[in-house]
C-alpha cells in the first residue's frame, strides 16, 4: 500500500477514535500533529516555505486559544488555519483565495486521487484479476440461490423456522457488532477519511496555484484591442450608457471624466454627512436629549457599513484597468483619495455610534463583530490607497485583505468572549440593566460569572411575573434557569473523556463542583 | 452515447436494482403479498427521483472533463452518486416530518440505495467509459487540430 492512503487511512481511524462524540480538544491537538507530521513528511519542500511556516505559527495560536478558550471564534480560527497550512503546503501559493480554491478541489476531485494513488499499490496488482473473477463468477449462482431460496422457504415451513432461527442469530451478531460500532460511526469514518484525504492528497489539477502564479501584485498596462474590449461584460454597459462615448478612441477620456464627476459629487454628499455627524456624534452627543439622534445611532450603523464597502467597490472599478496610466487622471486619484479619507472619517462616526452603543446598551457579540469588521474595513482603505498610489492589481488588494482578515480571526480568537461580555454587562448594570435574554444565550462558559451575579436575577425576578412558553417552560425564572443549565453542563461533562479537556471547560467544571461542594458541606 | 443517455441509464437502472433489494428484504420480512406494494414503490421511485436526473447528468458530464484516467473517473463518479443518494435522503428527512420512520431504517434505505447505485453504475460501465473515451478523443481534436474519421 502506498504511504499516502496508509497515511490518509491511519488519519481516518485516528480521527474517529478522537472525535467521535466528543468535543474539540486536547483531540485537536492530537489531530493537529498527526496532520501536521504527515503533510510535512509527503511534501517535505514545504518546511523551507516561509509562507508555511508563518501559518503554522498562526495555527499553532489558534490551536493554544481552542485549548484555552474553546470558543466558536477559536475554533472556526483553528479549522481555517489548518486548512489553508495543507494547501499552502502542497501547492505554490500567496493567495489564501486560491488556496482555498485548491483545498476545495482536493474535497471535490478526492475519489478520483485516492484511486490514483491505490491503482499504483502493489495490493492492487497481484489481488485485482482474482477478486474480479471472483466477482464476475459469484453473481449468477447468487442471484439463482437467491431464488431458490425463497421458493424453498415459501414452500417448506420446517425450513423456513430453520430459516428464522439462523436469521435470529445473524441479528443478534451484528446487534451485538453495530452496539460497539453503529452505521453512525461508520459514516464518520467516512467523512474522517474524506477529510484526512483532502488534507493530505493533492489533486493533479493545478488550476487554482496555476492561476495564483500568473497574477502580479502590480497592474501591468495592457493595450486592448476593439475586438478583445467587445467581449468585456462591462463593454456593453458602457456602451449602452454612454451610447458613442463609451467606445472608439477616446473611451478612457470619457470614463476618466466620469469618474471625476462622480467622486466630486460623491464627495460633497459624503462631506455633509461627516460635517452632521462631526456635530452631533464626535462632539457634543446626548444620547437622551433627541429622538433622532438614538434613531441615527441604533440604525445607521449597518447602512454606513453598507456605503463604506459599496465605496470600496466604486474605486476598485474606477482604478482596474488601464485608468491608472492615464496621464490626466491627477484629478480622479485626489478624488478618490479625498474619497478614502472621507470614508475613514466615516469609520470613526460607526466606531463612535458603536462606542455610545456599548456605553448605554452594553456588550454583545454584534457590537464586538462590528469593531472588528471596521478595523478590516480600515485596513481595505489603507489597500485601495496603496492600490491606486502604487498602481497594484486587484490580486493584490484581495490578497493582502485575506491575510489580513486571517490574521484578525487569529487575534479575535484570543479573547474568551463570552465570559468578558456577561462581566461586562454586570459590572455596568447600575447604569444600564443586563439583558438576561440575551446573557442566558451565551455559552456556558459564561456560567460562573452570571452564578456570581445571582442577586441581580433574584431581584429581576421579583421585578416581573413569570413568562410561560408554549410548553409551559418559564422563560424569565433566571435562577431556576441557572440551576438547570449548571447541572446539564456537569451532566454534559461527564460524558466526555479527557479527549476533550480544555481549560475553558475544567475551570467553569472546577468553579460549579467546588460550590456545589462548598453547598453541600454547608448543609 | 451522450450525457444523457448514460445519465438516464444509471438512473433507471439504479432505481430497478434498488427496489429488486428492499424488494427481496421485504418479502423476508412481510412475506409474498407486498409484492404489488414493490410495484407501485418502482413507479413512485421513477416520479420522485425525475428531479435527480438533470444531477446525474450533470455529474457524468463532470466526470468526462477530469483529467484523470478512465478508472479513476469511475470512482470519482461512484463516490459523487452515493453522496447524491445520501444527501437527497438527508433532504427527505427535512422536508418531510414522518419519514423516516426511525434511524435504523434510513440507513437501512439510503445503503440499500447506495448499493443499487454503485452496482448500476458497474452495469452501465461500457457506455461510461466510450463516453469518456469519445470526450478524450474530442479534446485531442481539439487541442491538436487533429481530425478522426
Amino acid at each position: 500500500m502506498r504511504k499516502e492512503i496508509f497515511l490518509v487511512t491511519a488519519g481516518a481511524v485516528l480521527f474517529n477514535i478522537i472525535f467521535w462524540e466528543e468535543k474539540l480538544g486536547l483531540n485537536a491537538m492530537l489531530f493537529d500533529l498527526f496532520i501536521i507530521a504527515a503533510i510535512f513528511h509527503l511534501y517535505p519542500e514545504s518546511r523551507s516555505r516561509s509562507v508555511v511556516l508563518s501559518l503554522l505559527i498562526l495555527h499553532i495560536s489558534s490551536l493554544f486559544t481552542l485549548l484555552l478558550h474553546n470558543s466558536g471564534i477559536s475554533k472556526s480560527a483553528f479549522c481555517i488555519t489548518l486548512v489553508l497550512l495543507a494547501s499552502f503546503a502542497e501547492y505554490i501559493h500567496r493567495s489564501p483565495w486560491y488556496a482555498g480554491g485548491s483545498f476545495l478541489l482536493n474535497l471535490g476531485l478526492l475519489p478520483a486521487s485516492v484511486a490514483e494513488n491505490w491503482r499504483s499499490s502493489e495490493f492492487r496488482n497481484n489481488n485485482r484479476k482474482s477478486f474480479q473473477k471472483l466477482l464476475r463468477f459469484s453473481v449468477f449462482p447468487l442471484l439463482l440461490l437467491l431464488v431458490f431460496f425463497l421458493i424453498y422457504q415459501l414452500s417448506n415451513s420446517v425450513f423456513a423456522q430453520l430459516v428464522n432461527d439462523f436469521s435470529l442469530q445473524v441479528e443478534r451478531f451484528f446487534t451485538n457488532i453495530f452496539s460497539w460500532f453503529s452505521i453512525g460511526r461508520l459514516l464518520f469514518l467516512a467523512a474522517g477519511f474524506y477529510l484526512v484525504g483532502a488534507m493530505l492528497l493533492k489533486t493533479r489539477v493545478n488550476y487554482f496555484s496555476t492561476r495564483d502564479a500568473s497574477s502580479t501584485d502590480n497592474l501591468e498596462r495592457k493595450k486592448i484591442l476593439p475586438q478583445q474590449k467587445k467581449k468585456e461584460a462591462i463593454y456593453d454597459i458602457l456602451v449602452g450608457v454612454l451610447g458613442r462615448f463609451g467606445s472608439g478612441m477616446m473611451a478612457l477620456k470619457n470614463v476618466n471624466t466620469i469618474g471625476i464627476i462622480s467622486l466630486l459629487l460623491l464627495n460633497l454628499l459624503l462631506l455633509v454627512v461627516n460635517v452632521i455627524d462631526i456635530r452631533y456624534i464626535w462632539f457634543d452627543f446626548d444620547f437622551s436629549r433627541n429622538a433622532n439622534i438614538y434613531k441615527m445611532v441604533h440604525e445607521g450603523t449597518e447602512l454606513l457599513i453598507v456605503s463604506i464597502v459599496l465605496a470600496m467597490m466604486l474605486l476598485i472599478f474606477l482604478f482596474k484597468g488601464n485608468l491608472n496610466f492615464y496621464k490626466r487622471n491627477k484629478w480622479l486619484k485626489f478624488g478618490a483619495y479625498a474619497w478614502i479619507i472621507q470614508n475613514i472619517i466615516l469609520v470613526i462616526s460607526v466606531l463612535l455610534r458603536d462606542y455610545y452603543y456599548i456605553e448605554f446598551f452594553g456588550l454583545a457579540y454584534k457590537r464586538i463583530g462590528v469593531l472588528f469588521f471596521l478595523f478590516a474595513v480600515l485596513t481595505g482603505l489603507t489597500t485601495v490607497f496603496i492600490k491606486i498610489h502604487f498602481k497594484k492589481s486587484n490580486y493584490f488588494l484581495f490578497r493582502v485583505n485575506a491575510w489580513a482578515c486571517i490574521v484578525m480571526l487569529v487575534i479575535s480568537s484570543s479573547i474568551n468572549w463570552d465570559p468578558m461580555i456577561a462581566s461586562y454587562n454586570f459590572t455596568h448594570n447600575d447604569k444600564v440593566p443586563v439583558d438576561l435574554e440575551f446573557i442566558f444565550r451565551l455559552s456556558d462558559k459564561a456560567l460562573p460569572v452570571i452564578d456570581r451575579n445571582v442577586t441581580v436575577l433574584q431581584q429581576r425576578e421579583k421585578q416581573q411575573p413569570a413568562n410561560l412558553n408554549w410548553r409551559g417552560e418559564c422563560t424569565n425564572c433566571y435562577t431556576e434557569m441557572l440551576k438547570k443549565r449548571k447541572q446539564e453542563f456537569l451532566e454534559k461533562q461527564q460524558q466526555y473523556t479527557w479527549l476533550s479537556w480544555n481549560y475553558a471547560d475544567h475551570s467553569v467544571k472546577q468553579y460549579l463542583t467546588g460550590k456545589t461542594g462548598t453547598q453541600l458541606s454547608r448543609k | 452515447m451522450t450525457n444523457f443517455d448514460v445519465g438516464m441509464k444509471i438512473w433507471w437502472k439504479a432505481i430497478l436494482l434498488n427496489a429488486l433489494f428492499t424488494g427481496t428484504w421485504a418479502v423476508f420480512e412481510a412475506g409474498t403479498g407486498v409484492v404489488a406494494v414493490i410495484i407501485i414503490m418502482i413507479i413512485l421511485g421513477y416520479l420522485i427521483t425525475l428531479p435527480l436526473l438533470p444531477l446525474v447528468m450533470w455529474i457524468v458530464k463532470l466526470m468526462r472533463a477530469l483529467p484523470y484516467g478512465r478508472k479513476e473517473s469511475l470512482c470519482w463518479l461512484n463516490t459523487m452518486l452515493v453522496i447524491l443518494v445520501w444527501a437527497f435522503y438527508g433532504l427527505a428527512t427535512l422536508v418531510l416530518q414522518s419519514w423516516p420512520p426511525d434511524e435504523t431504517f434510513f440507513y437501512l434505505v439510503a445503503t440499500t440505495t447506495s448499493l443499487a447505485v454503485l452496482a448500476a453504475v458497474q452495469m452501465t460501465k461500457k457506455h461510461i467509459l466510450n463516453l469518456s473515451a469519445t470526450s478524450s478523443a474530442e479534446g485531442l481534436a481539439q487541442n491538436k487540430s487533429l481530425t478522426y474519421v
